[in-house]
C-alpha cells in the first residue's frame, strides 16, 4: 500500500474541517504534530479561503451564549461553550477575523477566541491613561506585513462644548502579547459602541473633525 | 492537428516518453519550468512519475486545456462530472496520482485529488485512519487519552 508523505498528509488535511483535524491529532504523534504546526494552520486557512469552506457564523444569545452555524452544513447548528466554562458573564463581540473573535466582558477584560477550537487566549490588562469619563472604541483585524493580529484600543473623552480633548490609542500584538502606545487620532469617534470595519487588510472608522484639526 | 503545435517530450520513470502538446505539458508548473529553462528540443525527464500514471495525467490536462479553450463544447456541470469519475480509482492509484500532481505542480489536480481523500476519511474515528493508511500508533494510552480529553467535543460530535 503506498503510503502517505508528510506533504501529501498536510495536502489532504487542509482539506478537512476543524472538528476533524482535531480529531486526527490522535491518529499518531508525527500526525499531532504536523496539525500543530504554524505552517499547516497557515495552510488549512488559506485553502478554506480560497476554496469558501469552514465558514461559521457565530450568533451571540441570552448575553453570555453562543450559537455556531455552519455554513456548510445547517444541521450541525450547535451550542458553544462558553469560553470562560459556565460563568454567566455578559460578552460583547468587538470584531474578528480569520476565524478569530475578540471579546469583551463587563468588566472589561479582553480575549480573543477561537470557537473552532475552542481556544481563547485573554489579554494582558492595560490601563487608561486618563480618569476623565470616557469612550472606547475598538478595531480587531489581520496584519499580514507583520503576520500579527491586532486588536487597536482607542479611548477619547471630551467635555460638552470641547473645552478639552483627551484620546489615547494603543494596539495590541497577538504575537508579542502585548499592548503598545500608537500616536493619537486627533479626530472624534461620536457613535458609541461603533466597532473597526476590517477591509483590504486596514480598519476603518467613521469619525468627525475636532476643533484642533480644523485648524 | 495543426503543423504549428509545438510538442514537448517527456520520459517517465519507467522510461517511456511521451511527445505532448505544449498546452497540455505546460499545464504542469513544474514541466514549464523545464521547457521554458532549457533546450526547447530536450527530454524532459519526469523522474517520479510512471508511464500509466502520466498517461492519465495528460488525460486530465488535456480535457482541461480543451474545455478551457472552447475547443470541446462542455458544460461546467459536465466537466465536474468527468472529474468525479477521473478519481474513481482505487487508493494506490489515487495515491500515486496525489505524488504526481504535487511534483508536476498541477493545482487543480492536487485539489481534485485530495479532496477525493478527504472525503473519504471525514468523519471517521482515529483507528480507521491509521487501518486506512497504515500508521503506527506511536501513543502510550495515556498520551493518547491526554488528547482525546483535549479535544473531546471533536468525538462527541460524530454522534456515536
Amino acid at each position: 500500500m503506498a503510503t502517505l508523505s508528510h506533504d501529501m498528509t498536510l495536502d489532504i488535511l487542509r482539506c478537512l474541517s476543524v472538528n476533524d483535524i482535531l480529531r486526527f491529532k490522535c491518529v499518531s504523534k508525527f500526525w499531532c504534530s504536523w496539525i500543530e504546526d504554524p505552517y499547516f494552520i497557515k495552510l488549512h486557512l488559506s485553502y478554506s479561503l480560497k476554496t469558501n469552506t469552514n465558514r461559521s457564523l457565530i450568533v451571540r444569545y441570552c448575553k453570555y451564549q453562543f450559537l455556531s452555524v455552519n455554513y456548510d452544513l445547517f444541521e450541525t447548528t450547535q451550542r458553544l461553550n462558553h469560553p470562560f466554562g459556565e460563568q454567566r458573564k455578559t460578552l460583547q463581540i468587538l470584531g474578528s477575523c480569520n476565524g478569530l473573535l475578540a471579546l469583551v466582558d463587563d468588566k472589561d477584560g479582553i480575549f480573543l477566541w477561537n470557537p473552532s477550537t475552542r481556544k481563547s487566549q485573554v489579554l494582558p490588562f492595560n490601563e487608561i491613561g486618563f480618569s476623565s469619563p470616557s469612550s472606547t472604541y475598538y478595531g480587531f483585524g489581520y496584519d499580514p506585513i507583520s503576520d500579527d493580529y491586532k486588536l487597536i484600543r482607542m479611548v477619547q473623552s471630551h467635555g460638552n462644548n470641547d473645552e478639552y480633548f483627551h484620546s489615547e490609542a494603543k494596539v495590541y500584538s497577538l504575537r508579542s502579547n502585548c499592548w503598545r502606545r500608537i500616536k493619537d487620532v486627533c479626530f472624534y469617534h461620536k457613535f458609541s459602541r461603533e466597532f473597526g470595519f476590517l477591509a483590504n487588510n486596514a480598519l476603518h472608522w467613521m469619525v468627525f473633525k475636532t476643533p484642533q484639526s480644523r485648524n | 492537428m495543426g503543423s504549428t503545435s509545438t510538442k514537448i517530450k517527456l520520459r517517465t520513470s519507467d522510461q517511456k516518453v511521451f511527445e505532448v502538446e505544449k498546452a497540455v505539458a505546460v499545464q504542469s508548473q513544474t514541466i514549464k519550468y523545464f521547457y521554458e529553462n532549457g533546450s526547447p528540443d530536450s527530454v524532459i525527464h519526469v523522474h517520479s512519475v510512471s508511464g500509466d500514471i502520466l498517461s492519465k495525467i495528460l488525460d486530465y490536462c488535456k480535457k482541461h486545456v480543451n474545455s478551457a479553450a472552447g475547443k470541446e463544447d462542455i458544460s461546467p456541470e459536465e466537466l465536474h462530472e468527468w472529474d468525479a469519475n477521473f478519481v474513481k480509482v482505487d487508493q494506490n492509484t489515487l495515491f500515486d496520482l496525489i505524488l504526481a500532481a504535487n511534483f508536476l505542480k498541477i493545482e487543480s489536480l492536487l485539489d481534485l485529488t485530495c479532496q477525493t481523500v478527504a472525503n473519504m476519511i471525514k468523519g471517521k474515528r482515529p483507528e480507521e485512519i491509521r487501518t486506512t493508511f497504515n500508521i503506527k500508533n506511536d501513543y502510550t494510552i495515556e498520551a493518547e487519552e491526554a488528547v482525546r480529553r483535549e479535544n473531546k467535543w471533536a468525538f462527541d460530535m460524530l454522534g456515536v
